[in-house]
C-alpha cells in the first residue's frame, strides 16, 4: 500500500541530497579554478619577472640570472625549474634545479602563455608556463613591455630575436589543497544530507500527526460505536473538511443503523405477538380438546392470526420493492374523483359501524395521468387509518383538486391523541400512537407503505395538524413523466 | 388462586382467560394499562401476568406504582420484548419472573404456580395432610393413596386451604380467590362446596380435614393429621 508519509519523505530526501551535492560541487569548481587561476597567475608573474631579466644586445641574448637572489630554483627540496631558450632551441639557461635535463616545451611560438601538468624532475606534480617573447633590447622603450603583456601582439620573423621561457614549480600543495577541498565538502555534503533527512523526517511526522490521530480513532470505530465522532485534539484547516464529512457520514450510518436495528426490532416484536396468540391458542386447544366450542372458536382466530401476519408480510415486501426500486408503474388516464369514490366504498361499512360521516369535495372532471393501482392503494391507507383512529361519530373528509397541472388529494379526520411531535413519526415504519398496539389489524406499516407508493410515483405525501384534525396531503404533478420517476417502467 | 391478566392482544388474552380457568384459576382479564393498575390495586391477586406495551399505562409504570404502593403481589411479565436490558429492567423494578412471547402454555402455568408456592413459602409442589396428598403442579389429590377425582372449584378450594393452612380463611377470601364475581354465586356456595370436599377427602374414621370455626370461617390445621 503507498504510503503518504513515504511518498513525502523520499522525493524530499532525494532532492534536498542532490541539491546539496550540487550546490556542494559547484562551489568546489569555483573555488578548484580560482586557486588553479592565482596558481597559474603566480607561475606567469614569476616567468614575467625571469623576462624581464633576459635581454639582447649586439644579436646576443642574455639573462642577469643569479642563483642568490632567486634560490627556489636551486634548493635541494621542492625546488623550481625554469628553462631558456631561444626559438631555434638553442638553450640560453636552465635553472641549477634541473641538473641539465630539459624541461618540456611546445613546438608553437606564441606570446601567449600556455599552461599545462607536468611531472617534475624530482617526480612530484608540477605545473609549467610556457611563453615566447623577444628580450628586451637596450633602446626599447615602453612599447616592449606593452608587448611582452599583450598575447596578441605578432612576433618577429626572426627567430634568434625570439626566445621561450619555460618555468615549472609543484602543485603538490595545491592537489593536497583541492582533495581536502573535497573531503571537507563531502563531509558536509553528508552531515547537511544527514541533518535534512532528519529535518524531514520529524516535520513530516509532526505535519502528518493530526491524520494518525484520525487515523486511530477511526480505527476504534465500528457498526456499534458509531455515537462516537472524531475529533482531534488540534484541528488543522487541511483536516477539518475532512473530519467534517467524515462525522457527517457517521451521523448518517448511526440514524440508518439505528433505524435498520429498530426496523427489524420491531418486525420481530410485530410477529412475536401474533405467534404468541398462535402457541397460545395451540397449547390451550391441546390441553382441553374436549371443550369443542372454545376450539372452534380458536379456528376464527387462527385464520385472524394468519390474515394479519400475511398483510404484515406483504406489506413488508411491497416497501422492500419500493426500496429497491422494482416496484413497477403504469400510466393511465385516473379519474380522480370515481377512484376516491371507488376506494372510499370498501371502508364506508366500517365507517358507518362508527357513525362516521364522509365529506367529498372534488369536481367532476378531475383527470390525473398516474399508476392507478399504486393512487388507489395510497387512497386506502389514508382512508383505513382516517377510519380506524378517528373518533367514533366524527366527520372524515378528502379533498382533490388539480389545477396548474398539479395535483392535490388531502385526507382529513379528527385526532385529538396525535401531539405535532408525533407528525415526523407517522410515516415511521411500525410506529403506533400508544393506544394504537391494542389493535392487531394495524401494525404501523400503511403510512410508511403510502408514503413509498406516493414516493414511487414522484408525489410528496405530507402530515399537519390543523384545529386537532390530522391532514395527510398528496400533491405532486398531475400527469406521471417517464422521466420523473426513476424506476418507471411501461407495463 | 386468583390471577390478574393485563394484556392488549384480544385473542390472546382471550385464549389465556380460557385456558387459565380450564387450569383451575380464577383469572380476571383487561386490554387497559390503567384498569389493570386499579384492578391490581383493589384485589388480592396471587399473581399478576402482565404485558408490557399496553393502552393506557405500559406495564413497567403499572409495576413500578405498585411496588411504589408497597403491594407485594408477584407479578409476572408477558412480553415480546426480548433483550437482556429488558429482562434485567423488568426484574430490578419488582417483577418476580419473565417470561418472553411466544412462549408455551404449559410454562406459563408452571410459572405461575411457581410464583403461589412463594406467596405460600412452599417449595414442593407436594402437600401432605396426613392421610391426603396433593400434587399442585399436576392438580391431582391422593386420600390413602388412592386418586380421588374433584372439580377444578373442589380442587382449587382443597389447595387454597392446604397453602394457607394453620390460618382461617375467611368465607369472603374463598369466594374473592374462587370466583370471579361474587355477585353471580349463590350465597351458600362455600358451604356446599366445602361440604362435598369434605366427603370426597375425608378418610373414614380420622380426625377432619377441614375444620370449622364458626362466625369466622375455614382451616386446615397446621398439624394436620
Amino acid at each position: 500500500m503507498r504510503s503518504i508519509r513515504r511518498r513525502l519523505i523520499v522525493p524530499l530526501l532525494a532532492g534536498s541530497c542532490l541539491l546539496t551535492l550540487a550546490a556542494g560541487l559547484l562551489l568546489d569548481n569555483l573555488i578548484i579554478r580560482r586557486l588553479r587561476a592565482e596558481l597559474d597567475h603566480a607561475l606567469l608573474a614569476k616567468a614575467r619577472a625571469l623576462v624581464t631579466l633576459t635581454h639582447q644586445a649586439d644579436g646576443a641574448v642574455e639573462i642577469d640570472f643569479a642563483d642568490e637572489f632567486m634560490p627556489e630554483f636551486s634548493a635541494r627540496n621542492a625546488p623550481e625549474y625554469f628553462e631558456l631558450w631561444l626559438a631555434d632551441g638553442t638553450v640560453l639557461e636552465r635553472s641549477h634545479s634541473l641538473g641539465g635535463r630539459d624541461l618540456p616545451r611546445s613546438p608553437r611560438l606564441a606570446r601567449e602563455p600556455l599552461f599545462r601538468d607536468l611531472r617534475l624532475p624530482d617526480g612530484r606534480p608540477g605545473r609549467l608556463v610556457e611563453v615566447a617573447f623577444v628580450p628586451q633590447a637596450e633602446d626599447d622603450d615602453d612599447a616592449w613591455a606593452e608587448k611582452l603583456m599583450d598575447p596578441t601582439a605578432p612576433l618577429p620573423h626572426d627567430q634568434l630575436r625570439t626566445a621561450v621561457l619555460v618555468l615549472a614549480r609543484s602543485r603538490r600543495e595545491l592537489d593536497l589543497l583541492i582533495r581536502s577541498l573535497y573531503a571537507v565538502s563531502f563531509a558536509v555534503a553528508a552531515l547537511l544530507a544527514s541533518a535534512l533527512g532528519l529535518l524531514v523526517h520529524l516535520s513530516i511526522r509532526h505535519g502528518l500527526r493530526p491524520l494518525d490521530e484520525i487515523g486511530r480513532q477511526v480505527e476504534t470505530l465500528d457498526a456499534e460505536r458509531l455515537d462516537l465522532r472524531i475529533r482531534p485534539r488540534s484541528p488543522t484547516l487541511e483536516l477539518t473538511p475532512v473530519v467534517e464529512r467524515l462525522n457527517a457520514l457517521l451521523a448518517r450510518l448511526q440514524i440508518a443503523f439505528e433505524r435498520e436495528r429498530r426496523f427489524s426490532s420491531d418486525i420481530a416484536h410485530e410477529l412475536r405477538t401474533p405467534l404468541a396468540e398462535l402457541r397460545s391458542l395451540a397449547g390451550v386447544g391441546a390441553r382441553w380438546p374436549e371443550d369443542r366450542e372454545a376450539v372452534r372458536a380458536y379456528f376464527a382466530d387462527v385464520d385472524a392470526i394468519a390474515r394479519q401476519m400475511e398483510s404484515i408480510v406483504v406489506n413488508l415486501l411491497s416497501l422492500a420493492r419500493c426500496d429497491s426500486g422494482q416496484e413497477s408503474l403504469e400510466r393511465a388516464e385516473v379519474d380522480l374523483r370515481e377512484l376516491i369514490a371507488e376506494t372510499w366504498s370498501r371502508f364506508a361499512p366500517d365507517a358507518e359501524a362508527k357513525g362516521l360521516t364522509f365529506e367529498l369535495d372534488a369536481g367532476p372532471r378531475l383527470t390525473a395521468i398516474s399508476d392507478r393501482g399504486k393512487l388507489r392503494l395510497i387512497l386506502a391507507n389514508l382512508f383505513s387509518n382516517a377510519v380506524t383512529y378517528s373518533p367514533a361519530g366524527s366527520a372524515v373528509s378528502c379533498s382533490a383538486t388539480v389545477a396548474d397541472g398539479k395535483l392535490e388529494v388531502a385526507v382529513a379526520n379528527p385526532a385529538p391523541l396525535l401531539q405535532p411531535g408525533d407528525l415526523p413519526l407517522l410515516f415511521e415504519r411500525f410506529w403506533r400512537k400508544d393506544s394504537a398496539r391494542a389493535d392487531a389489524l394495524h401494525a404501523g406499516l400503511g403510512l410508511p407503505l403510502a408514503k413509498a407508493f406516493a414516493d414511487l410515483l414522484g408525489y410528496a405525501l405530507t402530515a399537519e395538524l390543523d384545529g386537532g384534525r390530522l391532514v395527510l396531503r398528496l400533491h405532486g404533478v398531475a400527469t406521471l413523466q417517464r422521466a420523473g420517476v426513476s424506476s418507471f417502467r411501461e407495463p | 388462586m386468583k390471577l390478574l391478566v393485563i394484556e392488549d392482544s384480544e385473542r390472546l388474552r382471550r385464549s389465556l382467560g380460557h385456558g387459565l380457568r380450564r387450569a383451575g384459576f380464577a383469572v380476571d382479564l383487561t386490554p387497559d394499562g390503567r384498569e389493570g393498575l386499579a384492578y391490581a390495586e383493589i384485589n388480592d391477586y396471587d399473581v399478576i401476568v402482565l404485558d408490557l406495551m399496553l393502552p393506557g399505562m405500559d406495564g413497567l409504570t403499572i409495576l413500578r406504582t405498585l411496588r411504589q404502593k408497597g403491594r407485594k403481589t408477584h407479578v409476572l411479565i408477558l412480553s415480546a420484548k426480548d433483550q437482556v436490558q429488558d429482562r434485567i429492567l423488568g426484574l430490578e423494578l419488582g417483577a418476580d419472573d419473565y417470561l418472553v412471547k411466544p412462549f408455551a402454555f404449559e410454562e406459563l402455568c408452571a410459572r405461575v404456580r411457581a410464583l403461589i408456592r412463594r406467596r405460600y413459602e412452599t417449595k414442593s409442589p407436594s402437600i401432605h395432610l396426613g392421610e391426603v396428598e396433593i400434587d399442585t403442579a399436576r392438580q391431582s389429590v391422593l386420600v390413602q393413596g388412592e386418586p380421588v377425582a374433584l372439580t377444578p372449584t373442589e380442587y382449587a378450594l382443597l389447595e387454597l386451604l392446604a397453602l394457607r393452612r394453620g390460618r382461617v380463611v375467611t368465607r369472603e377470601q374463598i369466594l374473592a380467590q374462587l370466583y370471579e364475581s361474587e355477585d353471580e354465586v349463590a350465597s351458600n356456595v362455600v358451604e356446599v362446596l366445602v361440604c362435598s370436599l369434605r366427603k370426597k377427602i375425608q378418610p373414614a374414621g380420622t380426625p377432619p380435614v377441614i375444620v370449622t370455626r364458626r362466625g369466622r370461617g375455614y382451616l386446615i390445621e397446621a398439624s394436620s393429621p
